[in-house]
């Protein structure tokens, strides 16, 4: 059976610059998410994949189809581009509405659906507002509704919740669960892993245009769980909370600074208990904690070593 | 959340592409509105000033006849600066700019063809260049000519209409060659300025045989000019007689043929670093 995404060594470069390296991968799911760093290869694989761009070695199916010039797969496909730039002198309904002229609707019916899309993103009461004097998050809206306004039987949405205000995070979010839960395949880059946590649980892991990991995110997950975890604590006696803590098997390192702490441990979930116990007697005042670790950053720099 | 409306199902379906006519008109009437629009205008709307400048101070000097002061203004200012000029300025950056700014994203994933959707960007730009030069072909000739009254309108109506149809062919074929350099180059504006200003404005009015090479000698040509050959040069080299108007028209339709067919060939084909 044919599968939605199908990569065969997929490289891509530019000049002397390798954005995608070797890519093999296969994946059915509704939601795939693409995980990365910036400068991971992301938008380089989404490009690929929305028929922008052509590999420069190996390739790319989606439904089994080439994307490359493939205008009828591109009648199906709703792109949200990572750029924020629209064509600033059209309000956001000529923009969604000629964009739909552009999928074959007619004027009226194009109109009539930009209207429905707008309002899917709550925008609107802005339609008629030209595009130049929208905020970073209704700009982010505009692009997802000009991407969702003709039914599209797959999006690609690179980098969908960048600049987003909260409601606009959360309208995003569920509007790409119901559109996944009505048949709709969904591709969506981030550079933060709970950002497409809260989307899906499968992913592509990226890093510097090579495909590092797929999977569930739970798998992400335990990686993170695995390699060592670097804390971060603001005490005024680190010396003694530094004596105290290196009496336990689960903490391997500590480097003192002044007024901080940073420790290193293989077991968070106990050390994260200790801590909440110590602050919680009187021995020790805890200002502030922090994991060094929670960036995809250090994920990417112990999977890569 | 609203509800949504019922969606595609999971695998992709068989809609219809627009056709690339249709395409085409739509972004070519988008973007001659978006254009109309922006800043560029203001600057095209001040250079206007030029041509109606020179004509309001020879209306009121009223020196010599109006007809060849008319020519003057529209074969040496019009044709020979602005329809190279013009298109030269806008056509380089008709779609380059749009790659630069990538909102050119938005059209490209679309199911209309890419040569539509950049053929139709062109278009606008020949639409913009055109409007601009007949406009100033004709006020340039209301103020000049009716200065003879009526009777002097009507009798030199045809004299406009050559000229004018001369100035759209320019605006034509040289649009679409800029816009040709802004396709295939990544930085086209130093060899656009080199052609224009040192093959199409300089060679077009050398003597000898080498303004055949030139688009300018065979739009000249439609108006029964031929090159403008003085100096030194034109002592040692006969200056070529204007080409038939059929010999000229035929190779300016050549030169349109090609023109346009590597801009949609390009268009079409060509993978754009966005």
């Amino acid at each position: 059976m044919t599968a939605f995404l199908q990569l065969e060594s997929v490289s891509k470069w530019y000049g002397q610059v390798i954005a995608l390296n070797g890519i093999d991968c296969r994946s059915d799911v509704t939601i795939l998410g693409l995980l990365g760093p910036n400068g991971a290869g992301k938008s380089s694989l989404l490009k690929l994949l929305v028929g922008l761009a052509r590999p420069s070695r190996g390739r790319v199916r989606v439904f089994g189809q080439e994307p490359w010039r493939n205008r009828r797969l591109l009648a199906d496909l709703g792109y949200c581009p990572e750029h924020h730039r629209l064509y600033e002198g059209l309000t956001a309904l000529q923009f969604v509405t000629l964009l739909l002229q552009l999928n074959g609707y007619r004027a009226a019916q194009a109109r009539q659906l930009a209207e429905a899309a707008l309002e899917r993103v709550e925008l609107v009461g802005k339609r008629q507002a030209p595009l130049a004097t929208l905020s970073h998050g209704m700009r982010q809206r505009v692009k997802l509704a000009q991407a969702v306004a003709h039914q599209p039987c797959w999006l690609a949405l690179d980098e969908p919740l960048t600049g987003m205000d909260p409601l606009g995070r959360s309208l995003t979010i569920e509007l790409v669960r119901q559109l996944a839960d009505q048949g709709v395949r969904v591709i969506v880059s981030s550079h933060v892993l709970h950002e497409l946590e809260a989307l899906t649980s499968d992913i592509l892991l990226l890093h510097r245009g090579q495909l590092l990991a797929q999977g569930p995110v739970a798998r992400i997950r335990e990686l993170i769980d695995e390699h060592p975890h670097r804390i971060l604590l603001k005490c005024r006696q680190t010396r003694r909370l530094g004596q105290r803590l290196a009496g336990y098997q689960y903490v391997r390192r500590l480097e003192f600074d002044s007024g901080s702490l940073v420790v290193e441990t293989d077991r968070p979930d106990e050390f994260y208990t200790l801590i909440g116990e110590l602050a919680a007697g009187d021995d020790f005042v805890i200002e502030a904690m922090m994991s060094l670790d929670d960036n995809l950053e250090a994920v990417f720099r112990y999977l890569v070593k | 959340m609203k509800q949504s409306a019922p969606n595609a199902a999971a695998a992709p379906t068989t809609r219809a592409s627009p056709p690339w006519y249709g395409v085409l008109w739509l972004v070519a009437r988008l973007f001659f509105r978006l254009n109309l629009g922006s800043r560029k205008i203001l600057w095209l709307a001040a250079l206007l000033l030029v041509p109606l400048g020179l004509c309001t101070w020879w209306r009121f000097a009223e020196q010599g006849q109006a007809e060849p002061f008319f020519v003057e203004i529209s074969v040496n200012l019009l044709l020979q600066l602005f329809c190279l000029g013009l298109p030269l300025y806008l056509g380089v950056s008709a779609v380059r700019d749009e790659i630069e700014d990538r909102t050119i994203t938005y059209l490209l994933v679309r199911p209309a063809g890419r040569e539509a959707v950049l053929g139709g960007k062109v278009v606008s730009v020949v639409l913009v260049v055109s409007t601009w030069l007949l406009v100033g072909e004709a006020a340039s000739f209301l103020l000049v000519v009716s200065a003879g009254g009526g009777a002097a309108l009507a009798r030199s109506l045809p004299l406009l209409l050559r000229h004018a149809l001369v100035l759209v062919a320019g605006a034509v074929v040289y649009t679409g060659l800029f816009s040709l350099f802004g396709l295939l180059l990544r930085r086209p504006l130093l060899l656009a300025i080199v052609y224009a200003l040192g093959w199409e404005a300089t060679v077009s009015n050398l003597p000898g045989g080498l303004p055949r090479l030139t688009i300018m000698y065979y739009l000249k040509s439609l108006l029964g000019l031929g090159p403008q050959a003085e100096g030194v040069m034109s002592l040692l080299l006969p200056p070529l007689a204007a080409a038939g108007p059929a010999t000229a028209l035929a190779v300016l339709l050549a030169v349109m043929a090609v023109v346009y067919s590597a801009v949609f060939l390009v268009a079409g084909r060509k993978e754009y670093r966005l």
